[in-house]
Order: C-alpha cells, then sequence, then structure tokens
C-alpha cells in the first residue's frame, strides 16, 4: 500500500515536471534541404527567350529548404525553394504527398524566384512559353523533394528558440525600372537556435531578382546567386545549420553590385556570398529566444481582371508572426512599393519588423503600384488585377494580422444608390472614386453589355486587337480574346498618361460598381465604334458676346446611335447620354453630358463658366478613336480643374493628339477659342456666331425665307430661347429614328446649361435648367479608393 | 390371256373437284373457269410485259446520272455499314431508313422497287427535276394497275399519258410496261414520256453508266458547268460506291474545269502514275511522288497559289559546309535587321536548303502526338528519295553548331553515334527538327528519336500502289491527339463555341465514331485527263471497340 502511494507520488512529480518542462518550452523547430536538382534535358522557368529549351548543365545543385516551427497553438512548415515560381500544379502534388505532422493549411510555400531552376510544371499552354513543356516525371522529383524536406526537417525538430532582426544594405540591390526609384534596402533576419544556441536554421529576407546568370549560361541549372548565399551562410553558421532564402517585394528590384566590375558566374556567387556575411552580420545582434507563433491563411477573390480566361479568380495569403515580427506572403511578384507601404503600416501597427515574402503558394505575376498604371512599364503589362491590387493586399494583409485595423479604420463607407427627380441631372458628389463607383452601380448592366458590345466582340471576331500581324493568323476556330485583351489594355493603358489621379480614380470607381476589371472601363472609354464619341455626330456653334445675355452663349448638338435592341428588351445597351452635376470633392462643381458608363465627356460647363465642347470631324479610324477617348477624358478633367479658359487651354496638348478633332472652350468675358489638334493645331479665336448649316432662328416657317439665317450666318444675335428653339428647327419635330439627339445650351454669364436629350424617334423632350453651382447635398458620405479596398 | 381383275382406287382429285365445284357443276362451266384464269395469266403478262426500255424516258443531256442497286433487297447489308456510324448526324439517319420495315410490305416494295433504279436531273442544287425509273416485276407492275382501283393514287389524264399522283404529296408518276418513271416535277415526267427517240439515251450510253451495278451499290457521274458551284473546279465527276460491313469503296474519276487544269498545268502537266515510298507507320501517312523533285514542286504550288514563301525560296542544296554557315549567319542578321525576333532560327532556310534538292518520291507520316510540349506538337516524319550520293551530301552540309553560338542562335548537333543532326530550335525534345541519310535518300523527323524509329522501320514496310499521292489515316489516334489539342485551347477559354464539359460530350461523340473506323485510304493519280481517286475505309466491328 505504501509502495504504490509511493509510486503515486513520484508518478505525480513525473508529471508536473513534464507539464513544468514543457510550459518552460514550448517552442520546437526542425529544418531540412533536399536535393531536387532536375535531369539534364529538363525544361528551365523564367525566360521566354529561352524557347522552352531543355537544361544541357549543371553549375550548382536546386535544393528544397524546409523550417518547421511549432508551439502549443501554432505549427508551421515554412518551404523555400530554388525556384522560379510556386505554380499550382506543384502546389497541389507538394499537399497530396505531405506528411501529416503539421495542417497542409498550414504549409507555406515560397520559391526564391531563381530563371535557372526546373520548370515544366505549368500544364496551362498559356504559359508553356516561359515555364517549358509540361514534364510530369519533373513535377513528381520536384514534389517529392519538398515532402522529404518537410519530413526530415519534423524529425529533426528539437526545442529551440528565435530571434530576429533587419539591417540595410546599400550596394546590392536597385530598382531596375526607375533610376533612382525606390528599392527595399531592408535584409530581414530570422534565427534559430537549439536551446544551446547552435544555429538550426537562419532565414533571410532580401528582395532583388535571382537573374544574375548571363544568358550564355541560360541553360545551365543554378540557384543562381541564393544557392551560393545558401552554402556561404551556412559555412559560416556551422553545426549543418540550413538556410532559407525569402525573396522580398522584388518586382522591381534587381541586384546591383555598385562598383564591382563582375562577369559572369563570379558575378552570381559574389552577390550570394555577400549577401551571406551581411546576414551574418546581422545574426551576431539577434538574441533568441521563445517568442509565440500566430499563423493565418486565407483563400480569397481576387479584384476582377481581363486575364481572368488564364488567371485564377481567387488565391491564398498567408500571415505569419514570429513575436513582433510580421511576415506577408504574396502569391507572385509585388513590386517594391507594396512592399515598403505594407511595411510602414505594420510598423505603424506596433510590429517591431515586418519581411514581405515574395513568391507564395500562387504565381499570378506582378502586383505593381498604382502610380505605374499608365505606364509601359514591364512590371505593369504583367500585372492583372487593376491599379488598387496594392490597397487591396494591404486591406487583406490587415484582415489577417493581429494587430490588423489601425486606429479609425472600420467598414468602408456605404454609398447610396443613385437617384434622381424626374427632369433633373444626376447628382454625384464626393471623392471621384466614390462617384464613379456610384455611377458605375446604378448601371452595371449597361457597363457589362457595353464591354461585351464594342470590346468584347470585336475583339473575338478579329475586328479589334493589339498591335502586330498575329492576331489575323490564328486560325477561325481560336478565339483571341484571353490574350488580346489585356495586351490591349497595355498598349490603350499609357493614352492615360498625364491625366489627374482623380479621372484615373472615377475609371476605377466605375468599374468596380459594374463589376468589371478597370482595364475593361478603360478600354470601354477607349474603344472605336464605341457610341458616345463626338465622331457619332457633334457640331457646336456660339454666338459670342454680342447676344441678348451679355456673356455670349453656346449651342451644341450631339448625336449618339441607338441600338437596334433596348435593355427594356431583355438585351442591348443603353446609349442615351445624359445630364450629370457633379459636385466633386476637389476641384470645381460642373455640370456634363456624358453617357452613364463612361467617365469622360463631351461637353459641359463648371462654376466658373467654363464650357468645353468637342467635335471630331475627321476620318473614323481607330486612332482619331481612341484620341477622343482620351480627350473626353481630358474635358471632363478641364471641366473639374480649371477655374479659367486660359488655364482650360493649358490643358489641352495640341501635338499630342492626331488631326480630326477639334475642342471649343469658352468662358465668360472671354472670346470663344477653337482649338484644332494635330501637327497643324491651333487655337483660334471665334469672334463672330457661326450657325451651323441647317439650322434657321425665327419663328417656324420663316426661318426657310429668312436669308439671314442658317448656313454659317454670322453677326446673329439671339436670346438663349431663341437658340434653343433653333436648335429643334434643325430635324423636322422629331429625333432621327436610328440616333438619339442632345441640344445643349449654355449660358456662362449666368453658369446655367439648358439641356433637351431626346430618344431616337421621339418628340423633342422639354429643357431642363440645370443651374452650375457646387451642391453640398448632392453626397453625405465619401468614398475612397483606399476605403474601398479595406 | 388371263383377265385380271384390277382395282382402280378413287382419284382425291375428282373428290377436290367435287368439292370445289360441286357435284352438280358441268364440265363446261370448269372448263370456262380455267379459260378465265388463263385469259387472266394472258393479261397479267400482256399488260406487264418490258415495252419501254429505261433508257428511252432518260433524255440524253442530263447534269447528273445516278444508280442504285437493288437498295431494298440489299437493305440489310448496307444498314450494316460501320460508315452509318463513322458519318455524324446524317450517317445514323440513313442507316436507321435503311433499317426500318417501310410503311408497305416488304414484298411489295421488293417487286415495285427492287431493281436497279436511275436518277437523273438537271437542277444540282433543289434536286426538284429529278426523274428517277425503275423497272417493276411484274407483279408489281400488276399491284401498280390495280392499285388505282384504291384511292392510294389518283389519276392525273395529262393529254392521254395517263399520268398518276399520289394525294397530298408533290409527287408523280407513270408506267409504261415495266416501266415506273417518277418525278416531284409534271412538267418533266411529261417531257420524259415524249421524248422523241434522238432526244433519249442510247442504251449504249446508259449500259455504260450502270455498268457497275450488281457489284457496286450506286454509281453515276455528274456534269457541271459554270453555273454551278462545283462548275469552277470541275468539269465532271463519277463515282461508284460498294459497302459491306466492314469495307466501303469509293472511286471517283474527276475532270476538272479548264480554267483550274490550266492553273495548276504547271503541277499537272505530264503527270502519270508512278512509284510511290512507303511512308512509315502512324496516325496520317503521306506518300506522293509527281515527277519532279520537291523544291520544284513546291515552288510550283507556291506559284500556282502566289504563296512566296514558297515560289522564291531558294531550294538548292547547301553548298559547302563554310559556306553553309556563312549563309545561316547571314540569315540570322537579316532576322534582326528586319525587326523579327533574331531568337528564331531561320527555320524556312533549313528545311529549304535540307529537303529542296529531295524527290520525286517522298513520304511524310504523323507518327505520335506530344501533347504537352511548348505547344502540342505531332510527332513528323519524312522521307525524301534522292539520287547517289546527294543525301550524304546534304546531311554532311548541314550546318554544325560553331564555336560561341548564343542560345538564341540555331545550329545542328550530331547524335553521340553521328547519325543523326538535329536542330534544338523552339520547346523541348518533341520539337528538335533532325535529319539522317536512310536507304532511299534523307529522312527527317520533327525530333531525333522518331527519325531513329522511323529509320529502324525503314526495311519492313510496303509500297503503296502507284499513283500519285497516297495518304492513309488511323482516325482513332488521331481523332485522340486533336481532341486533346482542343482541350488544352478549351481550357483557356480560347476555342470559339465549346466550354470543357461541351468540348468532352463532343469528344467522346467524335472518338465513338472515330473508333468505328480502323482507316481510311486515299489513293488518286492522274489518269489522262481525269484525276482517279480511290478511297476505301476499312471498319473495325462495333464489338472490337475499346
Amino acid at each position: 500500500m505504501r509502495r504504490n502511494k509511493e509510486a503515486l507520488a513520484w508518478g505525480f512529480c513525473m508529471a508536473l515536471a513534464l507539464l513544468v518542462a514543457a510550459d518552460a518550452q514550448a517552442l520546437q523547430a526542425g529544418a531540412a534541404r533536399i536535393d531536387i536538382t532536375p535531369p539534364l534535358g529538363a525544361p528551365l522557368n523564367g525566360y521566354g527567350a529561352r524557347l522552352g529549351r531543355g537544361a544541357e548543365d549543371v553549375h550548382d545543385p536546386i535544393t528544397v529548404r524546409a523550417l518547421y516551427l511549432g508551439d502549443e497553438n501554432t505549427e508551421v512548415f515554412l518551404i523555400a525553394a530554388d525556384l522560379c515560381i510556386i505554380n499550382r500544379e506543384l502546389r497541389e502534388r507538394v499537399l497530396q504527398l505531405a506528411p501529416g505532422a503539421v495542417p497542409h493549411e498550414n504549409i507555406i510555400l515560397t520559391a526564391t524566384h531563381t530563371h535557372n531552376a526546373q520548370g515544366g510544371m505549368v500544364e496551362s499552354i498559356a504559359f508553356r512559353h516561359v515555364s517549358g513543356p509540361y514534364r510530369e516525371d519533373i513535377l513528381d522529383l520536384t514534389a517529392q523533394g519538398f515532402s522529404e524536406a518537410m519530413v526530415e526537417a519534423y524529425a529533426n525538430r528539437e526545442e529551440a528558440n528565435v530571434g530576429f532582426g533587419t539591417g540595410n544594405q546599400d550596394t546590392l540591390s536597385r530598382n531596375r525600372r526607375v533610376d533612382e526609384g525606390p528599392r527595399d534596402s531592408q535584409i530581414g533576419v530570422i534565427l534559430v537556435e537549439d536551446l544551446e544556441s547552435e544555429p538550426i536554421a537562419v532565414v533571410a529576407n532580401f528582395a532583388a531578382h535571382p537573374t544574375t546568370v548571363s544568358s550564355e549560361d541560360g541553360l545551365t541549372i543554378s540557384a543562381d546567386y541564393p544557392g551560393f548565399f545558401h552554402e556561404r551562410i551556412e559555412e559560416l553558421l556551422g553545426n549543418d545549420a540550413v538556410a532559407l532564402f525569402l525573396n522580398g517585394a522584388a518586382g522591381n528590384q534587381s541586384v546591383d553590385l555598385e562598383g564591382q566590375n563582375l562577369e559572369g558566374w563570379e558575378r552570381v556567387i559574389t552577390t550570394g556570398e555577400l549577401l551571406a556575411e551581411e546576414v551574418y552580420d546581422i545574426v551576431q545582434d539577434i538574441e533568441a529566444e521563445e517568442l509565440p507563433l500566430y499563423f493565418r491563411r486565407t483563400e480569397t477573390s481576387l479584384p476582377p481582371t481581363l486575364a481572368s480566361s488564364i488567371l485564377p479568380a481567387s488565391t491564398w495569403l498567408d500571415v505569419l508572426e514570429i513575436g513582433d515580427l510580421l511576415l506577408c506572403f504574396f502569391p507572385g511578384e509585388p513590386c517594391v512599393e507594396l512592399g515598403l507601404e505594407l511595411r510602414e503600416h505594420a510598423l505603424a501597427r506596433g510590429y517591431e519588423a515586418q519581411f514581405s515574402v515574395s513568391q507564395a503558394n500562387d504565381h499570378l505575376f506582378y502586383f505593381a503600384p498604382r502610380e505605374y498604371y499608365t505606364t509601359s512599364h514591364y512590371e505593369q503589362e504583367m500585372s492583372f488585377y487593376g491599379p488598387g491590387i496594392a490597397d487591396w493586399f494591404d486591406a487583406q494583409f490587415g484582415r489577417l494580422m493581429t494587430r490588423g485595423q489601425m486606429p479609425g479604420e472600420g467598414q468602408p463607407t456605404a454609398l447610396g444608390e443613385l437617384t434622381r427627380e424626374d427632369g433633373e441631372p444626376w447628382p454625384l458628389g464626393g471623392a471621384s472614386y466614390g462617384m464613379g463607383r456610384q455611377r458605375g452601380s446604378r448601371f452595371a448592366y449597361d457597363a457589362q453589355n457595353a464591354f461585351e458590345e464594342w470590346v468584347a466582340k470585336p475583339v473575338r471576331e478579329r475586328q479589334l486587337h493589339p498591335a502586330g500581324d498575329v492576331w489575323e493568323w490564328l486560325p477561325g476556330f481560336i478565339d483571341p480574346s484571353p490574350f488580346a485583351l489585356p495586351f490591349l489594355a497595355n498598349e490603350w493603358r499609357p493614352e492615360l498618361d498625364g491625366l489627374a489621379q482623380d479621372i484615373l480614380d472615377d475609371i476605377e470607381g466605375l468599374a468596380m460598381g459594374a463589376g468589371l476589371p478597370t482595364d475593361a472601363a478603360l478600354l470601354l472609354q477607349l474603344a472605336p465604334d464605341r457610341p458616345g464619341g463626338a465622331s457619332g455626330g457633334a457640331t457646336w456653334f456660339v454666338t459670342p458676346g454680342d447676344s441678348a445675355d451679355e456673356e455670349g452663349l453656346v449651342g451644341y448638338e450631339f448625336t449618339v446611335s441607338a441600338p437596334s435592341s433596348s435593355q427594356e428588351d431583355g438585351g442591348g445597351v443603353s446609349t442615351l447620354p445624359d445630364v450629370w452635376r457633379v459636385t466633386p470633392a476637389e476641384g470645381a462643381a460642373f455640370a456634363m453630358v456624358a453617357l452613364p458608363w463612361q467617365t469622360g465627356t463631351v461637353s459641359g460647363m463648371n462654376e466658373h463658366g467654363v464650357v468645353v465642347c468637342l467635335e471630331a470631324f475627321g476620318e473614323d479610324d481607330e486612332d482619331i478613336s481612341v484620341a477622343e477617348g482620351r480627350l473626353q477624358l481630358v474635358a471632363r478633367e478641364l471641366l473639374q480643374f480649371s477655374e479659367s479658359q486660359e488655364e482650360a487651354l493649358s490643358r489641352l496638348d495640341l501635338e499630342d493628339l492626331p488631326e480630326g478633332l477639334r475642342a471649343y472652350v469658352a468662358a465668360p468675358g472671354e472670346l470663344a477659342q477653337v482649338v484644332t489638334f494635330g501637327p497643324q493645331g491651333a487655337v483660334e479665336p471665334r469672334a463672330t456666331s457661326v450657325l451651323p448649316e441647317g439650322m434657321a432662328v425665327g419663328p417656324p416657317g420663316e426661318a426657310e425665307d429668312d436669308e439671314d439665317a442658317g448656313n454659317g450666318e454670322e453677326g446673329l444675335s439671339l436670346s438663349a430661347a431663341e437658340l434653343r428653339e433653333a436648335l429643334h428647327t434643325r430635324h423636322a419635330g422629331e429625333a432621327p429614328a436610328d440616333r438619339h439627339v442632345a441640344h445643349i445650351v449654355f449660358d456662362p454669364g449666368s453658369r446655367r446649361m439648358y439641356a433637351a436629350i431626346t430618344p431616337a424617334g421621339h418628340a423633342w423632350v422639354d429643357w431642363s435648367d440645370v443651374l452650375v453651382e457646387p451642391d453640398p447635398d448632392a453626397y453625405e458620405e465619401e468614398l475612397t479608393v483606399e476605403e474601398d479596398a479595406a | 390371256m388371263s383377265e385380271t381383275l384390277r382395282s382402280f382406287p378413287s382419284k382425291g382429285g375428282l373428290k377436290k373437284n367435287k368439292r370445289r365445284f360441286g357435284p352438280h357443276q358441268p364440265a363446261w362451266f370448269r372448263n370456262a373457269l380455267i379459260l378465265i384464269v388463263a385469259g387472266l395469266i394472258v393479261h397479267a403478262i400482256w399488260v406487264s410485259r418490258d415495252t419501254t426500255p429505261l433508257h428511252s424516258v432518260l433524255p440524253a443531256q442530263q447534269k447528273y446520272g445516278v444508280f442504285v442497286s437493288e437498295v431494298l433487297p440489299q437493305r440489310e447489308r448496307l444498314a450494316a455499314s460501320f460508315v452509318w456510324d463513322a458519318i455524324p448526324g446524317a450517317g445514323e439517319t440513313v442507316r436507321d431508313l435503311l433499317a426500318q420495315e417501310p410503311p408497305v410490305p416488304p414484298w411489295i416494295l421488293h417487286n415495285i422497287l427492287g431493281g436497279l433504279g436511275y436518277a437523273a436531273g438537271n437542277d444540282l442544287e433543289s434536286f426538284d427535276d429529278v426523274l428517277f425509273v425503275t423497272r417493276m416485276s411484274h407483279i408489281g407492275a400488276l399491284l401498280e394497275r390495280y392499285s388505282r382501283l384504291g384511292p392510294w393514287t389518283e389519276s392525273d389524264h395529262a393529254g392521254g399519258l395517263r399520268l398518276r399522283r399520289l394525294p397530298g404529296e408533290d409527287l408523280h408518276y407513270a408506267v409504261r410496261g415495266r416501266t415506273l418513271v417518277v418525278s416531284p416535277s409534271r412538267d418533266r415526267l411529261i417531257q420524259a414520256l415524249t421524248l422523241r427517240p434522238a432526244e433519249a439515251m442510247t442504251p449504249e450510253r446508259f449500259g455504260a453508266t450502270v455498268e457497275g451495278s450488281g457489284v457496286e451499290d450506286a454509281g453515276g457521274v455528274i456534269h457541271f458547268d459554270d453555273t454551278d458551284a462545283w462548275g469552277g473546279v470541275l468539269r465532271s465527276a463519277s463515282f461508284a460506291l460498294r459497302l459491306e460491313p466492314d469495307q466501303a469503296d469509293l472511286k471517283g474519276e474527276f475532270v476538272l474545269a479548264s480554267e483550274v487544269s490550266g492553273e495548276w498545268d504547271l503541277v499537272l502537266s505530264g503527270l502519270a502514275p508512278r512509284p510511290l515510298p512507303p511512308p512509315a507507320e502512324g496516325m496520317v501517312q503521306l506518300s506522293a511522288n509527281f515527277g519532279k523533285p520537291l523544291g520544284v514542286l513546291l515552288a510550283d504550288v507556291g506559284t500556282v497559289l502566289e504563296w512566296p514563301a514558297l515560289a522564291e525560296a531558294d531550294w538548292t542544296a547547301w553548298p559547302e559546309l563554310e559556306e553553309s554557315l556563312e549563309l545561316l549567319r547571314e540569315a540570322q542578321d537579316d532576322d534582326g535587321e528586319n525587326g523579327d525576333d533574331p531568337a528564331h532560327p531561320p527555320v524556312g532556310l533549313m528545311l529549304t536548303k535540307t529537303l529542296g534538292a529531295l524527290g520525286p518520291g517522298f513520304s511524310l507520316s504523323v507518327t505520335d502526338f506530344d501533347p504537352h510540349e511548348i505547344v502540342p506538337m505531332p510527332e513528323l516524319t519524312f522521307q525524301g528519295e534522292s539520287a547517289g550520293d546527294l543525301a550524304r551530301a546534304q546531311f554532311e552540309r548541314f550546318p554544325r553548331e560553331p564555336e560561341g553560338a548564343s542560345l538564341a542562335q540555331s545550329y545542328g548537333r550530331e547524335t553521340e553515334d553521328g547519325a543523326i543532326v538535329y536542330l534544338p530550335a523552339i520547346g523541348g525534345p518533341s520539337i528538335e527538327p533532325s535529319f539522317a541519310v536512310a536507304a532511299r535518300g534523307m529522312a527527317a523527323a520533327s525530333n531525333r528519336h522518331a527519325l531513329r524509329r522511323a529509320l529502324e522501320q525503314n526495311a519492313n514496310e510496303t509500297r503503296p500502289p502507284q499513283g500519285n499521292l497516297y495518304v492513309r489515316i488511323q482516325p482513332e489516334p488521331l481523332t485522340e491527339a486533336i481532341s486533346e489539342t482542343l482541350m488544352q485551347i478549351c481550357k483557356i477559354d480560347a476555342l470559339k463555341g465549346y466550354t470543357i464539359e461541351s468540348l468532352e460530350d463532343a469528344a467522346e461523340d467524335w472518338m465513338t465514331r472515330a473508333r468505328r473506323v480502323e482507316s481510311a485510304t486515299m489513293l488518286a493519280g492522274q489518269n489522262d485527263a481525269a484525276l482517279v481517286v480511290e478511297i476505301s475505309l476499312r471498319g473495325r466491328p462495333a464489338q472490337e471497340q475499346p
């Protein structure tokens, strides 16, 4: 009996000791590396110029490295492989083979982004020109290595401490796209030690493309500089420690060994070794301790994209926290701006350090910042999820991290549905993005169908395609849109260069509201043959200064072709233009005539009395049509931001647009100016009244006999009422059967705009009278891009 | 002399007669009845005598004349043909028509439509003026005659021509002797019945047209003129078709329109059937011999089709090796200067210089298919005959990779045994144009592994029959390859008209049909002024399908 009591006491003590011991050291870690060098002949991933050919030589081995980290709450495998990308086929195969020690949703797969390791693991023919022919044997070999690394790392696990630190480098990387552009100088380091302070693993985070292998060695297998980083740091650390390289926000970052004129493999090796030495220096200052782990993953829907046929609609985002260190994992190649902004926000949220890791779990190509949107940078052209992708990531990671929301951050502002009184203009107000979104949401049906009608369908039928003959060579059974649409957006995006951010925000908001990619709204704004262009039939005329209204009047007629079927019939697109009264958060209030699903305008007046009307008079060709789309955006911009005629004229670049377009700019107390674009472009004052042919002034029936009326007659003096009446006399009582007609009379002196927009085949509608001034009731809430991303 | 009593049993016939005619019917009645029956038989034979030959109601000048042989008696054999399973849509309809029970007893149809049928007319678009003639049996003729007593047909006096028509149907007919003449056009029928002998087809010509009947299931000739859709291409086409459950043979003879034959004179002049080289075994096999070197042939084709890339290419053989290298360098530089992607090798130059001097006999086969290449890629094997040491010289002069060549340039490389020179091009190991010296000339393939296999097979192959062009297709692997390629295109939404699901359904249907055909073979040759084409389909019994 006594012996039993003793045994019980001993057992209790042992259990207590075990519990205390477990409580004292919950963190465990283990690491391993496995060689996954493919056989010669394996396709390599990363360069289209390689033509998909197989490897011909091996310079250094390809490895996959696994780090197991676990405490009482969290277990993760962090994997870093000497590969270009983690594509979906590889991810799926790895998870099939992965050991069950750690939940599969806690396996973080990353690639160092070397361009000289095996490809051939992407099945889709859309990407084989870069990744090479699809080889299941290579996929199996590689995935098997991942699995073995995880098994071995788990088997090697032991009680451990972990610490982190950062250092700065000024001579290892540069911005490869913009001279003196932003770069990430941070080198981040995680040190994992056993309880004897011997290193188990070291993780380095550094942002630069591993593309240092020269083109002459393009068919040679190599891990690039990360391979030599691994080799050197492991040599410095000893104890058979395993090094992992996590590439940072390296989309536009290159290696740059400033001042060292190195060639060939020497450049590759030196880069890796220099980085290792920097990392080793940082390691010396790291105090490893027991830090809590936190890991969270989400599978989330991505913003809409024109490349939806070849890219996924959702992806995985991971956040790993080790004490006060935050790691954010991107499923592709973020440009450095995204990483820097995310870090700034993380530090503001109280994290001690933040690492961005690229090429994690998925490969969605590049993620470019908003400011690249109108450029032709390669990173932008390969960035498929819209200009707001940086905000989107910021918001998504913000939700995943433990210190996610900043003070003041909350739910996005909910905008009410856009409504108006009968006969009144549509009221818009607030930030441009919110206004666009409100409009896109209200007219989503039309926007989506307009995109289908004037962009997607012509592309499918090859009436519209990017530059190059290849699109016409494709056999008839091929639908080129999966590639042609994104390429066309790449071609036309620079047309937006130089426009105010408010205009781009409006396009982005309109697209978001309509459920379209931003590129779709862009293409719709610029597409040839779209309705709503001034080339559809526009004319303007003026009675400056000498009219009954002291400041002169501007009359404008604008016609838009009406589709054969309407929304009411269950199909088609509404092309009826409408009047919008806009009170933007920034700039002047204005009224404009525009189609509901376009950002640009053909005619409008702002609160300063600045009037702009557009006209296209040249041959109807694609160049003019695209240029006119841009001009409509410029017109919208100058309505919002011009306080005077002079300021408005300064925004119109004569040389930048082709011949065949004119703008008319008037303002109170100024002679109206006609701006003709193209090489022979000029700005000419319009000193006298001009009425277009067919317009009659005076009571009906007398006009035709009045020798002073119409046919370009000059020197007329009209009241606004007479001018309105004259506009209707151009047609026989009703709008043509196939066109909607917009009649507008601007009275800049009184800031009044009269509009009569008559649907095709209808009798003239009544004139609406719009006083152009700020409307404080136009909006109560504002919605910005950043808010919406959140 | 003895007298024996003999007993004669009564005869059943008497009893029968007694039963049939009664004991009291007199002999004259019986005799009269026999006479009536005999008279009826004589009348039947008389009215169904064959007084009107088929050709006498067929106009001499017809755009088409087509015979069908005993379709009704043979319909079970025809319905069993694998061909109907292989032809989408219409094939199943025809098979069902052949297989279904007719609305009238078969013996009636056999007696009316059971023999040779002949259709002729001039309208090749609507066939509204088709005239169909056949010879009925005696019984068929009588059935038709007595059917007039019922409501099934209506009389049409037609000025004494005694036409008949089917009520509610746009179908008119007349009977002359045992000859049945049918047409949807009443005017056409009247015209046929009132033909003067000089306007009718001669017996000799009719005999020649239906010469194959009895052996072939169908045959005939079609003449085209400028008003017809095919008139711009063909002057006439004649054909003969025979269907068996596991074999279908179609022989056609085409006379090209003078414009086309003039246009293609450069290629076709002096053409006659020639020995064809054996193509390598594969899902598609082509063998051709146009009597002139391949380069000349392709240049001629390029001239006719106005394709400068073919017509103006320099098809002369490679010069000596150093000059070949220089030629290649110049071409690669030109590509860069012209703004083209310099990474692409001048494949055109490689092909023109290597293949142009070969021929006249050459063969091309699709031996396999790699769906996983950088683009889905058929495996091609080519063999070109050449005289003397030309192939060896070509092989030796093919430019090999010089020192310092960049990745973007393509030069030949030798395999370890030196037997094959291959050209790393775009993609992986399935796209490496390869060349070797073969028994009868030069062999080439889309990759070196295919070429090696082709060289090993070379000795075992048999030549096709003489002709100018021979093509053999194995539909099953070919359909599988095409379906796989389309599926890959479909997966990126780039295939018009299909989703992945609808393509899967369609591909399953294609494969089902393709499996019914083991092979399709075509042999074409120019014979005098006519192009003779023989097509043979070999079926696979349904139970052998995987």
